[in-house]
């Protein structure tokens, strides 16, 4: 092999004529590459249907020097850490496929970070950092916006991690509420109660209930048939409570849910949403 | 080529599998790839929840140039997208894991799972059906009673060859998380499946029950500090599974210990090294594939940064260390930030387990030879190949500077990453899965 240079390697990957580029297929069409023939790219149709739309990773490059984060004080290169993991946490919850083990490790990542801050206190906390954090907001400055629900997931996250810290301590009083104001910007606030319900939400969210099952196990008839549905139109549809985070699966929860009515597709008001409501809560609770 | 005695490996590239367009589905990505006991047969699974079975051709296997060419098999749907309706998430197709079945009479058996279900698959052949009947047709219509006039048994004829994946067993409804692994036992009987905080044991036969042998959920969610991230039976012992975690310990369970093996009979953890700790140290340290030797003896673990081989003597610490991309120390906050540090990597053994192999980033993978203590870092790409050719091999220095097979450490390209890996149980035969591709490596044997 000659000199490699990377880029030329990707640009070579397309088909450039005239090169003997060797020929692959889907995996279930057959060529092997080390023939010598050279096979065109257009017999495999299949290379060129529209299957391949989404482009592939686009290369990441590292910075052309060293971590970045090496060369900042230690303070800040936990602060720097410290932002991502929330980032990462909050994200998290908004991703497609949450990951337990990710979420976890993230946590012990706060965790270990906090706890580190924690035992320093706050004489290492950067004097940059008193202007803007003084007029101490309800959103801490390095905490981006949190989306209302589910979670309030940073804020309260870290409160659970250390629901038995005081926020002010005996000796020393005002140094240490100044050092808790920081405290409270630098990171999320440490009180509340409903804190430690959070974490379980948190990890809990991640369980992948039998819905189905649920769903297709009990006579659903029987559930509904309390329900007089035979005043609203069946142009009426109104939303339903669970969350639509994907329109395709609530249309796909509507639809099961026809099929397995008697006849006429299911029709809901807004008085009777808090029916359902209430009846879906003791279905998942049972 | 440069006759460069040095930097040459024995391995060179035998096949590649996949479209050479860059553009490539999220669904056509590979998520699993795994030999069969025999390695007559190689799986793959991906995104988009098919598997693709690949055999070796009889004729070219006793040829001494090479081992073999492996074409397709079979391909079929194993896992179809799921809805949570209660929660709104989509359970993905993906295929997790594949492991096969010894096998037992003509038919193969492969047990395929995604993130919730477990598939028992049966893939058989069909060579022959029967023709002649008395009163059909080819087609399968009935003929006229008039038309009969005498009486004719079927017989079989040969036909083009089929090959059919039925599914046999659905394994669900028993894992609340993600699933992780699966490994067949010894017994040929039982299987268990793993997720982030159980490990449940399967008979074969039975889908309307699972038995849960360990059970790491704490009783408040908020003190969960460690997930199951692999398991696996051993190989001889019927009674001995081990699990890694995310805090990088192994634990080795006894199942004639207890009926729930949440004590390990044993726990590999090595104490860790204060001069290397940062804020990465636990992450770095979650075990992402632990495999067991073929003797049984030993037990190799990877981490972001490591394979290490354990004695299931020693739990103290591990026999050998090695270093599959240690230049990446210095690179954990940007490799946090992008997410990489997440990425988990499987290991493998080589028949006779003198060798090791894993996979790196770049479409690096690295071998690592026990005995004579040598390492090689080999690159899959589809340019390296022209039949019999060794691979060359690279190393990785600082910086960017990029010489012939040396390339700068800020020049890897951390898209391009081989995550699967499984190696033939008896000859040198390699298949891995970069994000694009299944390579082929088959040891140069003259």
């Amino acid at each position: 092999m000659g000199q490699r240079d990377i880029k030329a390697f990707e640009a070579s990957m397309k088909r450039k004529n005239g090169i003997p580029t060797v020929s692959m297929c889907r995996l279930d069409v057959e060529s092997p590459v080390v023939k010598k023939e050279v096979e065109p790219g257009g017999d495999g149709s299949v290379l060129s249907s529209s299957r391949y739309m989404l482009g592939r990773g686009v290369k990441r490059k590292l910075s052309t020097c060293e971590d970045p984060s090496q060369d900042l004080p230690y303070p800040q290169q936990r602060q720097l850490v410290l932002d991502l993991c929330l980032d990462k946490l909050q994200s998290c919850q908004r991703r497609a496929e949450p990951s337990l083990h990710r979420s976890v490790l993230l946590a012990n990542t706060l965790r270990q970070i906090q706890q580190e801050m924690r035992q320093e206190g706050e004489t290492c906390f950067p004097s940059a950092l008193l202007g803007p954090s003084l007029p101490h907001a309800s959103t801490p400055r390095h905490i981006p916006d949190l989306p209302p629900v589910p979670l309030d997931c940073p804020q309260p996250l870290t409160g659970a991690l250390s629901p038995s810290f005081p926020l002010t301590t005996a000796d020393d009083d005002e140094e240490v509420q100044l050092g808790g104001a920081e405290n409270e910007t630098l990171l999320p606030s440490f009180a509340g109660e409903d804190d430690t319900r959070s974490l379980d939400s948190l990890f809990g969210s991640f369980e992948i209930t039998n819905s189905t099952s649920y769903l297709t196990d009990l006579a659903l008839d029987d559930i509904f048939e309390d329900i007089d549905t035979s005043m609203y139109d069946s142009s009426d549809i109104s939303v339903l409570p669970c969350p639509a985070q994907r329109s395709g699966g609530v249309d796909d929860g509507l639809k099961s849910l026809s099929s397995c009515s008697s006849n006429s597709s299911l029709q809901f008001c807004l008085s009777d949403l808090n029916d359902l409501d209430h009846i879906m809560e003791i279905l998942v609770r049972s | 080529m440069d006759g460069d005695g040095d930097g040459q490996s024995r391995w060179c590239l035998s096949q590649v599998k996949g479209a050479v367009d860059d553009d490539v589905a999220e669904a056509d990505i590979i998520s699993a790839v795994e030999f069969n006991h025999s390695g007559e047969l190689l799986a793959t699974g991906d995104r988009g929840g098919r598997i693709v079975i690949f055999q070796q051709e009889q004729e070219s296997k006793n040829l001494p140039q090479c081992h073999a060419e492996y074409n397709v098999y079979s391909t079929f749907q194993s896992h179809e997208p799921e809805f949570d309706y209660l929660k709104s998430l989509e359970i993905e197709e993906k295929i997790n894991k594949i492991r096969w079945l010894p096998q037992k009479n003509a038919a193969h058996f492969l047990l395929s799972t995604n993130d919730k279900t477990i598939k028992l698959w049966k893939i058989s052949e069909r060579d022959k059906r029967p023709e002649g009947y008395n009163l059909k047709e080819e087609d399968g219509r009935y003929r006229h009673p008039s038309s009969l006039t005498t009486l004719r048994v079927p017989v079989f004829q040969p036909m083009d060859l089929m090959v059919e994946a039925s599914p046999r067993r659905v394994y669900a409804n028993a894992h609340t998380y993600h699933i992780n692994s699966i490994s067949v036992n010894s017994d040929n009987e039982t299987y268990l499946s793993a997720d982030d905080l159980r490990v449940n044991l399967w008979h074969l036969d039975f889908t309307d029950r699972s038995f849960n042998i360990v059970d790491i959920k704490p009783a408040n969610m908020e003190e969960l500090t460690e997930v199951i991230t692999a398991s696996e039976f051993h190989p001889l012992q019927c009674n001995t599974f081990v699990y890694g975690s995310s805090k990088g310990s192994v634990r080795l369970c006894d199942m004639r210990a207890s009926a729930l093996c949440d004590q390990h009979s044993k726990l590999f953890e090595e104490p860790e090294d204060p001069s290397t700790r940062s804020f990465f140290s636990e992450i770095i340290s979650s075990i992402s594939d632990v495999k067991f030797s073929h003797s049984g003896r030993y037990m190799m673990t990877r981490d972001y940064l490591t394979l290490k081989i354990w004695d299931l003597h020693m739990e103290s610490r591990p026999v050998e260390i090695y270093q599959v991309h240690g230049y990446l120390r210095s690179k954990l906050c940007s490799l946090y930030e992008n997410d990489c540090i997440f990425d988990k990597f499987e290991c493998c053994w080589g028949g006779d387990d003198s060798e090791v192999m894993t996979g790196s980033y770049n479409n690096f993978f690295r071998m690592f030879d026990r005995d004579a203590q040598r390492d090689a870092t080999l690159e899959a790409s589809w340019e390296s190949g022209s039949p019999g050719l060794p691979l060359k091999t690279w190393r990785v220095c600082a910086g960017s500077r990029r010489k012939r097979n040396e390339i700068g450490v800020d020049c890897l390209d951390f898209s391009r990453k081989i995550l699967y890996t499984s190696w033939h149980p008896q000859d040198n035969i390699v298949a891995l899965a970069t994000v694009n591709n299944l390579y082929i490596f088959q040891e140069k044997l003259n």
